[in-house]
């Protein structure tokens, strides 16, 4: 069975284990035919202060590592995961970046509109199962108040609406983090953040009716309205013919005044890529998929991954330095007594055997430690995280960490070998006159 | 005697001129493709094949893999991010309709040739056959840099 064949549950438990085998042949021979527990529990506990120090400095320097990891990978599926209902975008041409940071992150970006005949093409196509023209521009304190059809709406919040669909011009559907209540009444500001202007729409009263469900993403904080409203608040026509009193598509591309990007959605896989094909066009429409935007930022950035994955281990290494520092420094606190042991006639295998023992019950307790604090930490990142970008990010810890410690464990319990060994060394008449 | 001359030295690269476009540009029926590239990868590896086709036709041309002697398998693939990883989906096929163009580009449509057969250094070229619903479309592949974004002739119109 070819590796490629197994599944990534058994991959992830066989390079575990594979990264452990270090740690338990060295444990197996080092042990082998020697149960020196009572005797490494007794030092344990004679020197229980440093020990304590130890596991606890070990624990922090692991756990802030898997944290860290943890915390990136959380983010790059949270950002990914606010794309999802984000198949294809399609907007003038311009920076596919500034335009996915808009759409999906509602970002104030200036950004060229979408005429009606462009609407009708993207509306009309054969594949196009869902077409949503989005309009920004306008606020409401933090929340940015977005222009769009209630078929968009319902799309976005997989149809979970507390209260009512709109039905009428001036009302709105508020994200689920949104700070109003339904009944409430508000005016837009005209502009979002610095800029906002907050009488331009001084005559337009905008009620809540409805509250859509939790979806993970900024759209949480922003505020949906009919876009025919957002259109007539600034003045324009309201992508219908005067006396139809329509609200939503079909729209009129006669009095279609424009929209920075539409949202499209296939049924069909194939299709989205065929849309792309046919919607990118030089100097007319730029169609893009937001999640392959995510991908080419997330290559970017993964030099700082690499980076982060770097520091880690370093900070492990320098903590592994610092941990056989000191078991040779503890060594030399029971010097006597190894010293003793070996005057009584103890095998130098056996006391061995004690020394290694002692560094990896602290090894190992340090390390299962920290893998609790890495949780912890990864949990209180990730909630910091969440609420400063509305983006959820869940981070639990994965393989990637519990591979990271089983490195760990693995290449101290070897290192921890050079203490056990050097104690071997020191004369034992010296050891008992210490 | 001068102007002959001059006149022999911008002919002479001609043949090497047209051949070079050829490369770059292959048609079966109604259906043209356009810059076919990969980048370079190891033998045993996996790499994938991007290029421009368009159809002149009337009827939508359905595209459904590839084959191609340096490879085990020659499958229709399209790009997705599931949990903020970068996938390869199979995608059965894709149709070019009348008139239209389909880009297989980066992030977007490719043909995932499995089990390369030797390895890919760029400046190589190899021959793969886009299998269509109305036969098969003979490209010659160009083997670009392991990094590569785009084929090193995009933008020129041919």
């Amino acid at each position: 069975m070819a590796w490629n064949d197994v599944s990534a549950l058994w991959q992830d438990i066989a390079l575990t284990v594979l990264f452990l085998v270090p740690a338990l042949l060295t444990g197996a021979l080092v042990l082998r035919g020697y149960a020196p527990w009572p005797l490494v529990r007794a030092i344990l506990w004679r020197f229980r202060g440093a020990s304590a120090l130890f596991v606890l400095l070990i624990a922090v320097s692991v756990g802030m590592g898997i944290g860290l990891l943890a915390q990136e990978r959380g983010l790059r599926r949270g950002t990914a995961q606010a794309a999802d209902k984000f198949d294809l975008v399609i907007t003038a041409p311009g920076s596919e970046l500034t335009a996915m940071l808009a759409t999906v992150f509602l970002q104030p970006a200036d950004m060229g509109l979408l005429d009606g005949a462009t609407w009708d093409e993207i509306a009309g196509h054969d594949s196009v199962a869902l077409a949503a023209p989005l309009a920004f521009g306008d606020s409401f304190g933090a929340s940015a108040v977005v222009g769009t059809t209630l078929g968009f709406a319902r799309y976005l919040a997989d149809g979970q609406i507390t209260g009512r669909p709109w039905q009428a011009e001036g009302e709105a559907l508020i994200g689920a983090l949104v700070p109003l209540e339904i009944g409430a009444e508000f005016t837009p500001a005209h502009g979002v953040g610095d800029a906002v202007d907050d009488h331009a729409h001084g005559d337009a009263h905008i009620r809540v009716v409805g509250r859509l469900g939790r979806s993970g993403t900024p759209w949480d904080r922003a505020i949906l309205v009919p876009i025919e409203t957002v259109w007539e608040v600034h003045g324009l026509a309201n992508g219908h013919a005067p006396g139809t009193g329509r609200l939503g598509p079909p729209f009129d591309a006669a009095y279609f005044p424009g929209a920075p990007a539409v949202v499209v959605h296939s049924d069909a896989l194939w299709a989205n890529y065929a849309l792309r094909s046919e919607f990118t066009r030089d100097r007319e429409t730029m169609a893009f998929f937001p999640g392959a935007v995510l991908a080419q930022l997330y290559g970017v950035l993964g030099d700082v991954r690499q980076v982060m994955s770097l520091m880690a281990l370093v900070t492990q290494a320098l903590v592994a330095a610092s941990v056989l520092l000191g078991l040779f420094i503890l060594s030399r606190l029971f010097r006597r007594q190894i010293a003793l042991l070996r005057a009584l006639g103890a095998p130098a295998r056996f006391v061995f055997a004690v020394v290694w023992c002692f560094g990896a019950a602290l090894l190992l307790s340090g390390a299962l430690l920290g893998l609790c604090a890495g949780v912890g930490t990864a949990s209180v990142l990730a909630r910091v995280v969440t609420a400063r970008t509305d983006v959820l990010v869940a981070a639990p810890v994965g393989w990637t960490e519990i591979h990271f410690l089983a490195v760990f464990v693995s290449v101290t319990l070897l290192l921890s070998l050079l203490p056990a060994a050097i104690v071997l060394r020191q004369p034992v008449v010296q050891g008992l006159r210490s | 005697m001068r102007y002959p001359a001059i006149i022999a030295l911008l002919v002479l690269p001609l043949p090497a001129i047209a051949q070079d476009h050829d490369d770059h540009l292959s048609h079966h029926g109604t259906l043209h493709a356009m810059h076919a590239w990969t980048r370079a990868s190891a033998r045993d590896g996996t790499t994938y094949v991007f290029v421009d086709l368009e159809n002149h036709g009337a009827a939508p041309v359905l595209i459904h893999g590839a084959r191609s002697d340096i490879a085990q398998t020659g499958a229709l693939v399209g790009f997705t991010l599931e949990n903020g990883e970068a996938r390869w989906v199979d995608i059965p096929t894709v149709p070019v309709a009348p008139g239209r163009e389909l880009h297989l580009e980066p992030d977007a449509l490719a043909i995932r040739l499995g089990g390369l057969t030797q390895d890919l250094h760029r400046g190589d070229t190899f021959d793969m056959h886009l299998l269509t619903g109305i036969g098969e479309l003979d490209l010659h592949v160009a083997v670009e840099a392991a990094g590569a974004a785009q084929h090193s002739h995009a933008g020129h119109m041919h």
